[in-house]
């Protein structure tokens, strides 16, 4: 039977991005402002998704100050060439992530050939966690959207969850994760394929209408 | 390798953990403007982005937002002045500073024209006529190259109208505006599968196909809306490539209806108002409203 299904992310709030709710400017119209000059968009925008950006990079450096030097060369870069975000590629959001996570990972590949060492285990900074949303149906959004994410990446088996966990935070290359890990390349590259072609399944069936499930 | 191939490794090249031969492999193709790819790849990053949102938020401590804004404050981008701006200033703020020098290098002109330039007046006549023939060769040359920029010039043209729609269906996917169906090949050519991309605000179809058989010579693929009251309204023509990948826009028209079902025959060239040849792919809609 053919599929027809509906993304559902978001429910009816997320086009042009987040805060269509009544008295919120959309990601579109902060970047607008921001590309005019005016650093109250920047600061908006900084805390709508500061948050979840740095979340991003302590989970990738496990250090709080280096994460938080990331965040602001993020958000710099954005205030600098806003230019460079192509609406036609990717959400805003997603631009913020993306650049995160090659900021991040550029400076655990400089600190792992200054130290020659591995980074210790993740510092759990839950205390520190709080919800950061501007409303609380956007709290409840994201709380679902971060639900799903985790109910995906949980229905994965344990060897491709840490093979992917590891590949996408740590910046380790196909070899230094097979190395990290103790297994062959082959079977490291066959697990983080299979777990994300899994995870792009699951994840669409969610955000087309949870087709299933 | 196809593109539905690509599609998997794509997810390894977003993510960052590919080899570098296959990772040069991968970009090469991807430059090569393949709308089928690129659409994959946002489908990718969009999966990728979705992987830290598991985390849970973690508040930056208050000194970063000041610092990041009390910057933004004390540097705002630099405005860029035209350099035609700054001639113009240079000009008004001084006419009597320049015209006494642009006095006398006409009057040296002068002066080179009437004791240089009239004598040598018949050589250089003799070397115009030997230069217009040269250009008339170069210009012959000239037009047969042009025609070879012009033909890979529409060929750019299409990838990049090509990129463009991918690019935007990659756009579109996520909003919950957006609806996908998925089509499959029938009993007549099973090997076949599409998927539609509906954006309901800009009430267009963006159609992917994949292992289709190219349409025999003299007729042509052609996609259909289908009603609920069982109409079939012509969506247009499109063919696939040699690897049975092929791409299609089409607006939905309004005052349609609620749309049941989408199929794709075969058509003689140039389409029909009714499809005369059986379903190869087809796929059910399930909320058309």
């Amino acid at each position: 039977m053919p599929e027809t299904a509906r993304p559902a992310e978001a429910g009816r709030v997320t086009r042009g991005g987040r805060g269509t709710e009544a008295g919120l400017s959309t990601d579109g119209q902060l970047l607008g402002r921001i590309a005019a000059g005016e650093n109250a968009a920047l600061g908006e925008l900084y805390d709508r998704y500061g948050s979840t950006l740095l979340a991003l990079a302590l989970r990738i450096l496990r250090r709080k100050p280096d994460a938080e030097e990331v965040l602001g060369d993020v958000y710099w870069e954005l205030w600098r060439n806003p230019d460079r975000f192509d609406p036609m590629r990717a959400s805003l959001v997603g631009y913020l992530l993306t650049l995160t996570r090659s900021r991040a990972i550029d400076r655990v590949r400089a600190r792992r050939r200054s130290e020659e060492v591995h980074a210790p285990p993740v510092e759990t900074e839950r205390a520190d966690a709080m919800a950061t949303d501007p409303t609380p149906f956007a709290a409840a959004l994201h709380a679902e959207r971060g639900r799903r994410i985790r109910a995906a990446l949980g229905r994965l088996n344990a060897d491709q969850r840490r093979a992917i966990e590891l590949a996408f935070y740590s910046g380790l290359t196909h070899n230094e994760v097979a190395s990290e890990l103790g297994q062959p390349l082959g079977t490291v590259k066959s697990r983080i394929r299979q777990g994300l072609i899994q995870l792009r399944e699951d994840l669409r069936s969610a955000f087309e209408g949870g087709v299933g499930r | 390798m196809t593109c539905a191939e690509r599609r998997d490794d794509l997810l390894l090249y977003a993510a960052g953990v590919l080899g570098e031969d296959e990772r040069h492999e991968l970009r090469s193709h991807l430059d090569s403007g393949c709308p089928i790819c690129a659409g994959a790849l946002a489908e990718a990053e969009v999966v990728l982005n979705e992987i830290p949102r598991a985390l849970d938020p973690v508040a930056p401590s208050p000194e970063v937002r000041r610092r990041l804004l009390e910057r933004a404050e004390a540097s705002p981008r630099a405005l860029h002045v035209p350099p035609e701006a700054e001639t113009s200033g240079r000009v008004l703020a001084g006419p009597s500073a320049w015209f006494r020098p642009a006095l006398a290098a006409a009057l040296a002109a002068a002066a080179t024209f009437f004791l240089v330039v009239l004598p040598m007046r018949g050589r250089l006549e003799a070397l115009i006529e030997r230069q217009d023939v040269r250009i008339a060769e170069l210009e012959r040359a000239g037009a047969a190259a042009q025609a070879v920029v012009d033909r890979q010039s529409a060929e750019l043209e299409q990838l990049r109208a090509e990129v463009a729609v991918a690019r935007r269906v990659g756009r579109v996917q996520s909003r919950p505006e957006t609806l996908v169906v998925g089509l499959r090949g029938t009993e007549v050519e099973p090997g076949a599968g599409a998927r539609i991309f509906w954006d309901r605000d800009a009430g267009r179809w963006y159609l992917f196909v994949s292992g289709m058989q190219p349409p025999a010579p003299g007729t042509t693929h052609q996609l259909w809306f289908i009603t609920a009251s069982q109409q079939k309204v012509s969506a247009g023509t499109f063919t696939v490539d040699g690897n049975g990948d092929g791409s299609h826009e089409v607006e939905v028209p309004q005052g349609i209806g609620a749309i049941a079902m989408a199929a794709i025959t075969d058509e003689p060239a140039g389409g029909s108002a009714q499809p005369t040849g059986q379903i190869r792919v087809a796929g059910l809609l399930r909320d058309s409203t």
